[in-house]
């Protein structure tokens, strides 16, 4: 059993650094849920008058879905450079999070 | 037991706070559709709640590093002072963003689309203007 080795830090550290994404991602999701809207008058238009639910999944069908697997990938190679020198899973789940952020963000930022 | 409540106590500040102070956030930096002037009220008030119940719980690993002491557990114990780096990290966040908010972080009231109460009556008054008709 490769618990406390690099090995077992890897997986811990992946399923940290998934963790800050889902709970960012639902924190945005219930953040922007909760503050109510107008009510729409004007239905006419496609994809004009979502139930919250119904935004929710097209968003992450559309978006959410395609940028978290990109974020995973990074993510993972991230990971595998982090785990070594940091002792802690936490710690470098966290940080292989925040460092893959801010290169796509820089990637994204380049590219528009 | 006694890892599985300081593991939980770790993770619910290690997730917990920052979900809670992002919704919090959301809410304070938008601008809710408010019928009345109550839901208005309401609407910040539960902003209020949600940093307030964030920043308490912001202070958990103090709490986390006294038992991981009492238990002897050396490993939590490593754990939750790095997180008191964390802790004191996510306050000065706070901090900066509060600084950067135009007006008051908690105890803000969103505005409302109440109409002004339209004046229906018309009262003399000694000194002012006179009524039409009377």
């Amino acid at each position: 059993m490769d618990h406390n080795g690099v090995r077992g830090r890897y997986g811990r550290s992946m399923a940290v650094a998934s963790g800050w994404y889902v709970t960012v991602g639902a924190a945005v999701a219930v953040g922007l849920a909760s503050v109510p809207s107008p009510p729409s008058t004007d239905c006419s238009a496609w994809f004009s008058c979502l139930s919250p639910g119904e935004s929710l999944v097209l968003i992450m069908l559309v978006w959410g879905g395609p940028v978290l697997v990109g974020l995973l990938v990074v993510t993972a190679l991230v990971t595998a450079l982090l785990v070594r020198p940091l002792p802690s899973a936490v710690l470098a789940g966290t940080l292989s999070a925040l460092v893959t952020v801010t290169i796509c963000a820089a990637v994204y930022a380049g590219r528009s | 037991m006694k890892r599985l409540g300081l593991s939980g106590l770790f993770f619910v500040w290690l997730y917990g706070v920052p979900f809670l102070l992002l919704v919090g956030l959301i809410r304070r930096t938008s601008t809710p559709y408010a019928p009345t002037r109550e839901a208005a009220e309401a609407f910040g008030a539960t902003t209020d709640t949600l940093l307030i119940v964030g920043l308490l719980l912001n202070a958990l690993p103090l709490i986390g590093l006294h038992f991981a002491g009492l238990a002897g557990d050396e490993g939590w114990q490593r754990h939750f002072r790095w997180a008191i780096g964390g802790m004191v990290l996510l306050y000065l966040l706070v901090v900066l963003v509060s600084r950067m908010a135009t007006g008051l972080l908690i105890g803000h009231t969103p505005a409302d689309d109440e109409p002004a109460p339209a004046v229906t009556q018309c009262i003399p008054r000694s000194g002012g203007r006179g009524c039409p008709g009377g």
